[in-house]
């Protein structure tokens, strides 16, 4: 049997950056991946482009079709109740919380990264430390020390934006003469109409009392858009296309799809980075890992896996990498029994609960034309306010009212079935109405909370006998806080844009997160930002992972993914995740190096604390 | 009565029922697809009906006929049946969809309209308003 220096569980983001930095050393690693790749010989070959435009509900995981052996929980798993807990779960992740985790993911090749919009922020350096607004958990490291590794993953996943609206507009301390690998994005029609209105305008935040200014801010994009010649010292960036191939013309085209799939391959996908892996990585696909190895002092030593028709093998290797997904990583680990000392697998489950508003501009707000949203506004994710309500970022919806409803379908059922129009009339009211929409979407932090969680099912089981997942959620008063002053703030924004309020959480079967607080209902969608199933500190007793995202008491252990971050604050997390994934990477690679050198038998101690020296940080670009 | 024969009926259904004329109905290329969709999920004698008596969509209808009405109406703005259970007829029928039509857009991963095209779309000034957008 081959022997791997490295195996990693999980050929998404996280997972096929871990094995290109890896085989960039000229490491032999093996991802075990439990979706499929392409389809095999006796299954339809749909494309997942043609699976998507025929699927009755365009949902995040409709351009694939799941096999049983490796199910994923799609949205429509999912469905609201008038009783209580009104909601209910079917499918692969079953519920028993107060309240819905409305979040989904996708097990194919490449997994949920092969759906996901593309929105690429960083994190704010206070966001590293929320323990001192009174919630959440501190990172056991800063801003600073990630820094090198989010330039790392801006050039990795190819990010179009503008340092200075991100230095002077989001607060971010951008290195001086810092660019990004592509020019930002244009920005889309709803972005100008709502900046021509709105900058420089005030609303009132009810929760701090205080005034905030309006500013629309582009937010930076994984997506191919101009490339920047002034790039890595000046020497430029290429875009990458399909499979990673370096295409210099590749852009965003607006198909207006990006969620689920991007015809135009402008999108980054992990399939791009897996275009690039070398030679010594081999992927095997259709293997669903079960089972965590170890030995007698708790080092790892591989992983048992199972194929589709359940037959179960074992692969060897120096390190074994998680990197399945936040609720995926923590399933194994408690399938394995492992790396719980703390108690905490599992636990601290986070989401952005999405508090989303919609309704119809006096004017055409150019919908459905470019990626879901291009822009927001940034000015409720800092400061004091944090105190009393959950931070959150507003994007703005470039796709009419497609995440609220469900797809134009819904408006053309509703003037045709409660209206009753046909011919001319229907036209002008059906296309007047679609023009015109806009939704805002407030992304709300959620704060790691132990009660959140991830556990084993104790009877329901997947096809492979696996138990499946658990969730138990709630929102906690400071989410509800959130959302109530961003609903006031929507309120105020509508009123300035002399816009029509269409906003309702109903029929209750659409809407499975809904809670009422203060006397009004609100409802909510999850971004699918699932993190802190094993969350990262700097104590064995209180975290799983340590700031390398390595398991406290198992060597050669690692468990990479938003899993790891103890704060999911307002940004989109997978930038995060990936400058995070980058950085274990350089440690594995050390700890594999450190085992090569003559004379070393015993593996070197394992560096304690977050200021242990860094590897070398890799320079600005320097990926290939 | 043969397929072929109401086709022509068919389209003129279609043009009352959704406010686009036949000649914008032809050019999706979709009339003789939608005309077997209907007879196949209505049934023949309902379909039957539809085209023979349904006048004016305005006139008094029965629930039945309305109701088929409408799930051909509602097949030619989204490019699916509405079921139960739904489906979509195809990938061209969905990007016919007349519902992007109306709206003077086109349908979603279909035909984009190149990089940059969503900061588009005219004036952005009401009477009154000072208009600088971001400039990006
Ligand atoms: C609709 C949607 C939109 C999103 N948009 C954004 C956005 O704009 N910006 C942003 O930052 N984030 C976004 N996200 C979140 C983003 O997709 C995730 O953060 C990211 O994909 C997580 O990467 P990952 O590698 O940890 O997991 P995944 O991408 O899910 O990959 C995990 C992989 O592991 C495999 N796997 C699972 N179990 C096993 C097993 N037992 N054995 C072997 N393999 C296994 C899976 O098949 C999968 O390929 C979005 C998510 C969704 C659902
Ligand atoms: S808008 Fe279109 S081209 Fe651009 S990333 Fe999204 S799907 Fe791709």
């Amino acid at each position: 049997m081959t022997r791997y220096d490295v195996i990693v569980v999980g050929a998404g983001v996280a997972g096929s950056l871990v094995a290109h930095r890896l085989g960039g050393h000229g490491r032999r690693v093996l991802v075990l991946e439990a979706g499929a790749a392409a389809p095999a010989s006796h299954e339809p070959s749909a494309d997942p482009l043609t699976t998507y435009l025929t699927a009755s509900a365009k949902v995040p995981g409709s351009p694939y079709r799941a096999h049983p052996a490796a199910p994923w929980p799609e949205v429509t798993d999912l469905s609201g109740t008038e009783a209580s807990p009104g909601f209910r779960a079917v499918g692969h992740l079953r519920q028993d919380g107060p309240l819905a985790y409305a979040s989904g993911y996708v097990r194919v090749n490449g997994g949920t990264g092969n759906v996901w919009t593309g929105l690429a922020p960083r994190m704010l350096p206070e966001d590293f430390d929320t323990e001192s607004f009174g919630y959440g958990r501190r990172w056991p490291l800063t801003y600073a020390d990630l820094e090198p590794h989010y330039r790392a993953a801006e050039a990795e996943l190819g990010v179009a934006a503008d340092a200075d609206e991100q230095r002077e507009h989001a607060g971010l301390p951008l290195p001086d003469g810092y660019v990004f690998p592509m020019r930002p994005l244009p920005a889309s029609r709803v972005d100008r109409l709502l900046a021509a209105r709105l900058d420089g305008r005030r609303v009132k935040d009810p929760a701090s009392s205080c005034e905030v200014e309006l500013r629309v801010v582009g937010t930076p994009h994984a997506r191919n858009g101009v490339p920047d010649p002034r790039y890595d010292g000046g020497r430029g960036y290429v875009p990458r296309g399909r499979d990673g191939r370096p295409e210099p013309g590749n852009r965003c085209v607006g198909n207006a799809s990006c969620v689920p799939h991007c015809p135009s391959y402008a999108k980054y996908t992990p399939l791009k980075t897996q275009g690039r892996w070398s030679p010594t990585v081999t992927l095997r696909d259709r293997s669903v890992v079960s089972r965590v190895l170890v030995d007698g002092r708790g080092r790892a030593t591989g992983v048992e896996y199972r194929s589709y028709d359940g037959q179960v093998s074992v692969a060897h290797a120096d390190v074994v990498v998680l990197a399945a997904h936040a609720v995926e990583n923590a399933r194994l680990l408690l399938l394995s029994r492992l790396a719980d000392r703390s108690g905490q697998v599992g636990r601290n489950l986070m989401d952005h609960p999405v508090l989303l508003t919609w309704g119809l501009l006096p004017e055409d707000a150019g919908p459905y034309r470019g990626p879901g949203s291009v822009s927001g506004f940034e000015g409720f994710r800092t400061g004091r306010a944090r105190r009393l309500r959950a931070p959150f970022r507003i994007e703005l919806g470039a796709w009419g009212w497609a995440w609220a409803k469900g797809s134009v379908d819904s408006d053309v059922a509703h003037f045709l079935t409660e209206q009753g129009l046909f011919g001319a009339e229907l036209r002008r009211a059906v296309g007047d109405r679609v023009r015109r929409q806009f939704t805002l979407q407030f992304e709300m932090e959620q704060g790691a909370d132990p009660a959140n969680r991830v556990t084993l099912h104790p009877r329901e089981r997947d096809p492979l006998g696996l138990p499946r997942p658990l969730v138990t959620y709630d929102l906690d008063e400071h989410v509800k806080e959130g959302m109530a002053a961003a609903r006031a703030v929507s309120d105020q924004i509508f009123a300035l844009l002399d816009a029509e309020d269409h906003t309702d959480y109903s029929p209750a079967a659409a809407w499975p997160g809904r809670f009422s607080y203060g006397g009004r209902t609100y409802g909510y969608r999850g971004a699918g930002h699932a993190a802190g199933t094993h969350i990262m500190g700097d104590s064995a007793a209180t975290s799983v992972v340590d700031a390398w995202q390595r398991c406290w008491d198992h060597p050669g252990l690692y468990a990479v993914g938003c899993g790891s971050m103890p704060s999911v604050a307002t940004s989109n997390p997978t930038l995060t995740m990936a400058a995070l994934a980058l950085r274990s990477a350089e440690r594995v690679e050390a700890d594999l190096a450190a085992r090569d050198r003559p004379g070393h038998l015993t593996p070197p101690p394992a560096p304690s604390a977050p200021q242990a020296p860094t590897p070398p940080s890799p320079t600005r670009g320097a990926s290939t | 009565m043969s397929l072929t024969d109401d086709l022509p009926r068919f389209t003129a259904l279609s043009a009352r029922l959704t406010g686009f004329d036949e000649v914008a109905l032809e050019s999706t290329g979709l009339t003789g697809t939608y005309r077997a969709v209907a007879e196949e999920q209505l049934g023949t004698e309902r379909y039957t009906r539809l085209v023979r008596e349904l006048g004016d969509p305005g006139d008094a209808m029965d629930g039945e006929l309305r109701d088929a009405a409408r799930a051909v109406t509602h097949l030619w703005y989204t490019g699916s049946w509405p079921g139960p259970p739904p489906f979509v007829v195809s990938p061209r029928a969905y990007a016919e969809g007349l519902v992007w039509k109306a709206a003077g857009l086109k349908a979603p991963a279909t035909e984009p309209g190149g990089y940059g095209s969503w900061a588009d779309g005219g004036d952005l000034s009401r009477p009154g308003d000072e208009v600088e957008g971001n400039g990006r």
